[in-house]
């Protein structure tokens, strides 16, 4: 006779922070999130990490060196380019390339967020030619793609080289938007700040009038993508604390009138990757019905947000584990502070 | 049933429709027609007169000059084990929601004419646990579920959601629940038998797969999905299909059932037709279209209308209403009272003389000969050799260019600056609203509060040509697979409105009062009793928090004044569509400012306060807020009690039903934070059959895009 196995769920989402200066290596990252390969598809997965670097990153898919070229001079006034590299992708959805590069800027952290989204208003989501930031932040790194983690992790030399402090990681099983364009993988990011995110919001048109009301304007259309962005907003428009920052989006604070439409509705269970000054967070958060899991696993020097029990387990080591309640967040930093509210 | 008690067995005569329905005289005698004789009379395309405004009616299949002379195929293969006569679905109707007689009927016709039914939620009776082709359900209340019932029939569906209410669970009111029903479902009897809105173990896609992947194995059957047509129909069936479901039954606006709050049915879902075309169009695009069934229901009503949806995707159509009507209904709209004339959804402890299980199977078989004989006739029209040739082929139709209502809308459609001609509609005698607002309220009813519950038939707005606002041509989406939807019977969903730090309102809504009238001082009473605002002198009053308001009128100039108003220090806007210069309707206006002021950046700075001269009720509120409204008054449902002779205590009953409306709209739609959720939210709208300049200016898609 089968045996029945039944887990509750959706996508898998795995966040990994030290609190004591280690790090946590690409392939022990991978072997957790590959855990729960069964919540996801070989529709999209991806992974976020911070290096230790002070330099300021910003990362585009692009289909060729040609458009890169085009877009950097276009937006020549507004950063200088240090220097920059190529990643040459493909999967069955076709060839492409991730470009990163090293920029000095003046502006600000949203400014650079508006000379992101016109760079990517230039060209499509696909097709012959492309182009679409997908990071920028002081030593962040977005590495996603079409297929399992496993998939993610062989495209991307580098994942495998790297050790850091701080790692999310996402398997994607596409409910709102398609599953062929790597734009649309997890993780999201917004300036300093990564997301991997499991539901589907229901407030999603209300909570994208609040970007617009801010100034912003172009989307690829996801929830997870605007999770990101409202971070951002609140971040580094209106200096909030990430507690704060968590508590508008959990619907905890009532809302004041710039804050109408911030809170996040229907099913999502969420981990940030977030630097702030030279601090580094690990943030979890739940919808109020606790409709998504998310569990906590505490070391003396590790903290993991995981979708699951078993993806704790693979990393070793003894964790206490627990799970956040309906509503509830959890932020953790690079030295060593927890918090919950 | 004694032999000796005499037993219906013919159809009553209709009685006269006094309002506007779907399931009109020419629809009903129709399919009498086809249940008398068995075959086609040769009207085998509904009459002009016939045809309402929905979009189907508006497609034409095309015919050839010379018909083909051989006698057309209609089989379908049923999830790839049964081969039917026909691909005719009798749709999931339940023992409980009807009395048993029409239950055996159905599912003996399809074994009989080689057909399928589905059984719905509650279990089988005893007399058709030993039928072939019939499916078992499987709801989000279980009732009736043991692994041996799963195993009877030819499939299993997942009954996620239903067209009349997506985002609402079952519902068997309490009068119905007699000994017998107690006995198929396991509950006591008298009680209302309430399913859960969403499954609680299916809040996402990769959920329900777990769930068919389960059944799959429990009983080797295939599983079948059945959701109502909301927004992400094609996001729901590729889910649906990679999981490893064995097809879809999308169930349309405007579909049958036993018992559905009116303000769900009339302003939730999508028109079936637009919802199989795009999810068809999406399977196809993601390879997925192969050996996956899609089953199309909801107003379908003649064989034109199934092979209309075949073209345009479907495999399968269901029949509820239809085959209801092929058995006697008179289309009163009283099943959910258990007191049906012709004993097809009557209580069972009502022991009138039953009626005639020979006279029902025997009409229900005659209609599905009719129905195969006329489906025939469409085919050698279009020179087509079988149904399986047609699917899919939208080459087949021919698409009305313009399908659009704008001149109904009284709006020059152009260009939306021409928005300014607008002449704003007489407001209509609206009948059947005016007694949902009196039922609220207490005025008529037995039960003040309790949104009003209706059942079978069609009889609103978008598609009957009769309409109050242009909202009534938005639909709201519920919630189906991707997420739940949540239940206001169970959960906590927050209705309140902060216009302030420190004050709460228990609506986004207010109500406008003219000092010095004779009612006022029940007006304020009643507000203040249910923590409503007033808006009285310029100013809107919550308890000790009062704030200076400025009213403007709701034209095309509204922008205009507004940035020096924010100057000025008002935080609060009313948009009056009954100030004298209005020469737009609020909706539109609503949504010019909303624009306006995000564009401006002024959004956050200012609330938006809409009062709007007529409406049907809660639904508008919600609409408006989509739309960008901050708050909607509800002096249009007032004005109406208080001409009717209402005092404080209905005013404070119809602010109460109003909130338990706004839950039920908000849960459906799987928002917990109503206020927050759903102003600004164009996403979760559609429209259906609105002009384009309308379209445009309201910045709303069209359902199916």
């Amino acid at each position: 006779m089968k045996s029945l196995r039944i887990s509750p769920g959706a996508c898998g989402i795995l966040g990994a922070i030290s609190l004591d200066g280690g790090s946590f290596a690409g392939a022990d990252i991978l072997r957790s999130i590959s855990t729960i390969n069964y919540r996801g598809s070989d529709l999209g997965a991806g992974f976020a990490y911070f290096d230790r670097s002070p330099d300021l990153y910003v990362e585009a898919f692009a289909s060729d060196m040609k458009v890169v070229e085009n877009v950097a001079g276009i937006l020549s006034g507004e950063f200088d380019i240090k220097s920059s590299n190529t990643i040459q992708l493909n999967d069955k959805f076709g060839d492409k390339l991730l470009w990163t590069a090293k920029i000095e800027t003046d502006a600000s952290p949203l400014n650079l967020e508006a000379i992101t989204e016109r760079a990517n208003s230039l060209y499509p989501l696909e097709g012959a030619e492309h182009f679409r930031f997908v990071s920028a932040g002081f030593g962040l790194h977005v590495r996603k793609g079409i297929g399992y983690p496993s998939d993610i992790y062989n495209q991307y030399s580098d994942i495998s080289r790297t050790n850091s402090h701080l790692w999310i990681a996402h398997t994607r099983q596409p409910t709102n938007s398609p599953g062929q364009l790597p734009v649309f993988s997890h993780p999201f990011s917004s300036f300093n700040i990564a997301v991997v995110h499991n539901g589907d919001i229901s407030s999603f048109g209300a909570n994208v009038q609040a970007l617009v009301n801010h100034g912003m304007s172009d989307f690829v259309g996801t929830d997870s993508e605007m999770i990101a962005k409202l971070l951002a907003i609140l971040i580094h428009k209106y200096n909030l604390s990430l507690e704060e920052a968590a508590s508008v989006l959990c619907g905890k604070m009532q809302a004041e009138n710039v804050f109408r439409g911030f809170a996040l509705d229907g099913p999502f269970s969420v981990a940030a990757a977030i630097r702030i000054g030279n601090k580094d967070y690990l943030v979890a958060m739940v919808d109020r019905s606790k409709l998504r899991p998310a569990l906590i696993g505490k070391s003396d020097n590790r903290i993991i947000v995981a979708s699951e029990r078993n993806q704790i387990k693979a990393l070793g080591g003894e964790f206490n584990i627990h799970q956040l309640r309906g509503g509830q967040y959890m932020i953790a930093s690079s030295d060593g502070e927890v918090y919950y509210g | 049933m004694t032999d000796n008690v005499k037993q219906l067995a013919s159809y009553l005569k209709l009685p006269e429709q006094k309002t506007v329905e779907f399931w009109n005289h020419w629809r009903i005698n129709h399919i009498r027609n086809l249940a008398q004789t068995g075959k086609s009379d040769g009207e085998i395309f509904t009459p002009q007169k016939y045809r309402t405004l929905r979009s189907l009616d508006k497609i034409k299949l095309k015919v050839v000059t010379s018909p083909s002379s051989e006698v057309p195929d209609t089989s379908a293969v049923f999830t790839g084990n049964l081969r039917l006569s026909a691909p005719v679905y009798l749709g999931d109707m339940s023992f409980g929601a009807l009395s048993g007689v029409p239950n055996i009927a159905i599912a003996r016709t399809a074994d009989s004419m080689n057909v399928v039914a589905g059984t719905g939620e509650g279990g089988l009776l005893p007399e058709i646990e030993n039928s072939r082709n019939i499916t078992v359900q499987w709801a989000s209340a279980r009732f009736g579920v043991t692994a041996e019932k799963l195993r009877r029939g030819a499939a299993i569906v997942i009954k996620v959601g239903q067209g009349a209410k997506p985002g609402i669970g079952g519902h068997l009111p309490g009068s119905k629940v007699t000994p017998e029903i107690s006995e198929a479902r396991s509950i006591p009897v008298g009680i209302d038998a309430i399913s859960p809105a969403p499954h609680h173990d299916i809040y996402s896609i990769e959920d329900l797969g777990r769930r068919i992947n389960m059944l799959k194995i429990l009983t080797g059957k295939p599983v079948l999905v059945k959701v109502a047509a909301t927004n992400y129909i094609p996001y729901i069936a590729s889910g649906i299909a990679r999981m490893g479901g064995a097809g879809i039954i999308i169930d349309g606006f405007g579909a049958g059932t036993g018992a559905a709050p009116n303000v769900i049915r009339d302003n939730f879902g999508m028109p079936i037709e637009k919802a199989v075309q795009s999810a068809h169009q999406a399977l196809v695009k993601e390879g997925l279209r192969e050996n996956f069934q899609i089953i199309a229901g909801g107003r379908v009503s003649t064989p034109e209308d199934m092979v209309k949806l075949i073209c345009l995707g479907a495999d399968f159509v269901t029949l509820g209403t239809a085959v209801l009507i092929a058995m006697g209904c008179l289309m009163v709209h009283k099943c959910h009272h258990g007191s049906c004339p012709v004993l097809l959804t009557n209580k069972l402890s009502d022991r009138r003389a039953p009626l005639s299980i020979a006279f029902a199977k025997r009409s229900l078989e005659r209609f599905i000969s009719g129905w195969i004989d006329e489906t025939k006739a469409l085919l050698s029209q279009m020179g087509a050799a079988s149904l399986a040739e047609i699917r899919g082929r939208e080459d087949m139709l021919v698409f009305p260019e313009d399908n659009v209502e704008v001149d109904r809308l009284h709006i020059a459609r152009d260009v939306p600056s021409k928005l300014a001609a607008v002449e704003l509609p007489e407001s209509e005698n609206i009948t059947g609203q005016e007694e949902r607002t009196l039922m609220l309220s207490g005025l008529a009813g037995k039960k003040p509060s309790h949104p009003p519950i209706t059942s079978m038939g069609s009889s609103s707005d978008p598609s009957l040509g009769k309409y109050v606002r242009a909202t009534d041509h938005l639909i709201i989406d519920g919630a189906q697979v991707t997420r739940p939807s949540m239940d206001p019977h169970r959960e906590v969903i927050d209705t309140t409105w902060i216009p302030v730090g420190g004050a709460k309102a228990s609506l986004p809504s207010f109500i406008t009062i003219s000092r010095g009238t004779s009612r006022e001082g029940e007006l304020r009473d009643a507000a203040s009793a249910m923590s409503i605002p007033i808006l009285t002198d310029g100013e809107i009053i919550l308890e000790n928090w009062r704030s200076r308001v400025e009213t403007i009128p709701s034209n095309r100039q509204i922008a205009d004044k507004v940035p020096l108003l924010i100057e000025d220090g008002v935080q609060f806007v009313e948009v009056n569509e009954s100030v004298e210069t209005s020469d737009l309707p609020l909706e539109a206006s609503v949504s010019i400012l909303d624009t306006f002021l995000r564009q401006s950046g002024l959004r956050s700075r200012i609330q938006i306060l809409a009062t709007p001269n007529r409406m049907r009720g809660s639904e508008d509120i919600a609409k408006i807020m989509c739309l960008g409204a901050n708050s909607v008054s509800i002096n249009p449902l007032i004005s109406l009690i208080m001409e009717r002779g209402g005092k404080r205590e209905h005013i404070e009953n119809l602010i109460s039903g109003i909130r338990r409306e706004i839950k039920l709209i908000s849960g459906s739609a799987g928002i917990g934070l109503f206020s927050n959720s759903f102003t600004g939210n164009r996403e979760i709208l559609r429209s259906v059959s609105l002009g384009e300049a309308m379209r445009e200016v309201l910045d709303v898609k069209e359902a199916g895009a």
